[in-house]
């Protein structure tokens, strides 16, 4: 298989929300990322702590954003997410460093989305509704799924079942919550 | 189409520009669509931040088997290590070697790290779901019909597997054969378990061969237990 073909099948499974695509991305670069932070003077657990964030936001691109990488790769990308990820342990540590990367400003907005005490809230509770809803408001709300692409990935006969099913979801954690205002 | 269904294609980016343009101008002038809006906002934000949850969890589960694979000989494990090559020497040389004995001693069902089958279903692998769930003669089948198609080497370590929990000892040796000189994954793994299988039928210098081959690797999988098995093997060749 040639490496462009890797890359665009790897890039497909990401985006079809595929674990093991996700954990062979980590174990892929991990060991790369984590020697190039070491030449920072970062602790070995920080990195891990970084390299792990920054491949649970790749992959979250890919997957709700439908994200496409055309003119250059994962692990190029993985790493522009991390190292701005590590400038940014770096400054909090106040170490100074020369940094031999450039910073990625289109890689940086991954890494700093700050959630509301509402968000933290229902996601904590999103664990106590039904697993049928909990799968429905994944496929809906995260992976961005149309009805009509739930309709063919679940058991559901139709479009209108799956929208009557998600409202009932929606009302049953509203009830249970008051979360949404 | 309903206020959601919109709301999700402008996430989406799905909308053309006219119909982005109509959508933002709405926001604005339709309370009711701001207040779906608003809702669709939180649920969305509150199902990416659960999913970051258990992506999270699932690395941190990852790291722990790298950090068992990457840990190095320390002055204690290698305190350990030779202590158990004594007891096992100790206790070959009273008892006699039986290879039957190390078999069933180092011998341990390989876990489905290949393709884990996960919550969403739509996902999931039939043979990998027989595998999880101990139905091996089911993934075996399964496995065999995948390879028909797909010759990963990946698919075959995972079908000798299959077979050697079945104690199909000399099917999963053939299929481990074919696989163990191949640069993937399960490489090491494929290695250690034909290495058993050698054990098990009395072939050791095959095996001693195999565990040789393992340290060229430089591979930290099952170091310690291939210390002590080298300890049973080097005495059983020197007689």
């Amino acid at each position: 298989m040639s490496k462009s073909t890797a890359e665009s099948e790897l890039q497909s499974l990401l985006r079809a929300n595929d674990r093991s695509a996700f954990k062979k991305m980590y174990t892929d670069y991990r060991e790369e990322f984590l020697n190039f932070s070491k030449r920072y003077g970062v602790a070995h657990d920080d990195a891990v702590d970084v390299y792990q964030d920054a491949t649970v936001a790749l992959f979250q691109k890919f997957v709700s954003e439908q994200f496409e990488i055309k003119h250059s790769t994962v692990k190029t990308y993985l790493f522009g997410i991390a190292k701005n990820k590590l400038y940014q342990v770096l400054k909090k540590n106040s170490k100074k460093v020369d940094f031999e990367w450039e910073l990625n400003v289109e890689a940086e907005k991954e890494i700093n989305e700050e959630v509301s005490e509402d968000v933290q809230k229902l996601a904590t509770h999103l664990n106590s509704i039904s697993e049928s809803c909990q799968r429905l408001i994944k496929m809906f709300y995260y992976r961005n799924l149309t009805i009509d692409e739930i309709v063919e990935l679940t058991e559901y006969s139709d479009g209108n079942t799956v929208r009557s099913h998600k409202s009932r979801c929606v009302k049953r954690l509203k009830k249970l919550f008051g979360v949404i205002k | 189409m309903n206020k959601e269904e919109y709301i999700q294609d402008y996430f989406a980016e799905r909308l053309n520009e006219e119909e982005l343009k109509k959508f933002q101008i709405a926001l604005k002038s339709d309370p009711d669509l701001k207040k779906s809006y608003e809702e669709y906002l939180v649920l969305r934000e509150a199902s990416k931040l659960r999913e970051q949850q258990e992506l999270k969890k699932e690395l941190i589960d990852l790291e722990s088997d790298h950090n068992k694979q990457d840990k190095k000989l320390s002055y204690k494990i290698l305190l350990a290590t030779a202590a158990a090559a004594i007891v096992t020497l100790v206790f070959f040389s009273l008892n006699g070697p039986d290879s039957d004995m190390i078999f069933e001693q180092y011998y341990k069902e390989y876990p489905n790290t290949y393709k884990p089958v996960v919550r969403d279903n739509t996902r999931n692998d039939p043979a990998f779901i027989a595998y999880e769930n101990k139905d091996y003669e089911k993934s075996e089948r399964l496995l065999q019909e995948l390879l028909v198609d797909d010759i990963s080497p990946d698919l075959r370590f995972y079908l000798a597997l299959s077979q050697m929990a079945q104690e199909k000892y000399q099917e999963a040796g053939r299929e481990l054969d074919q696989i163990i000189q191949t640069d993937f994954e399960y490489q090491a793994e494929a290695l250690w378990y034909r290495t058993l299988i050698h054990i098990q039928a009395e072939e050791y210098l095959k095996a001693k061969n195999l565990l040789d081959l393992m340290n060229n690797l430089n591979t930290n999988f099952k170091q310690e237990e291939r210390q002590e098995i080298l300890v049973f093997l080097n005495e059983e060749l020197s007689e």
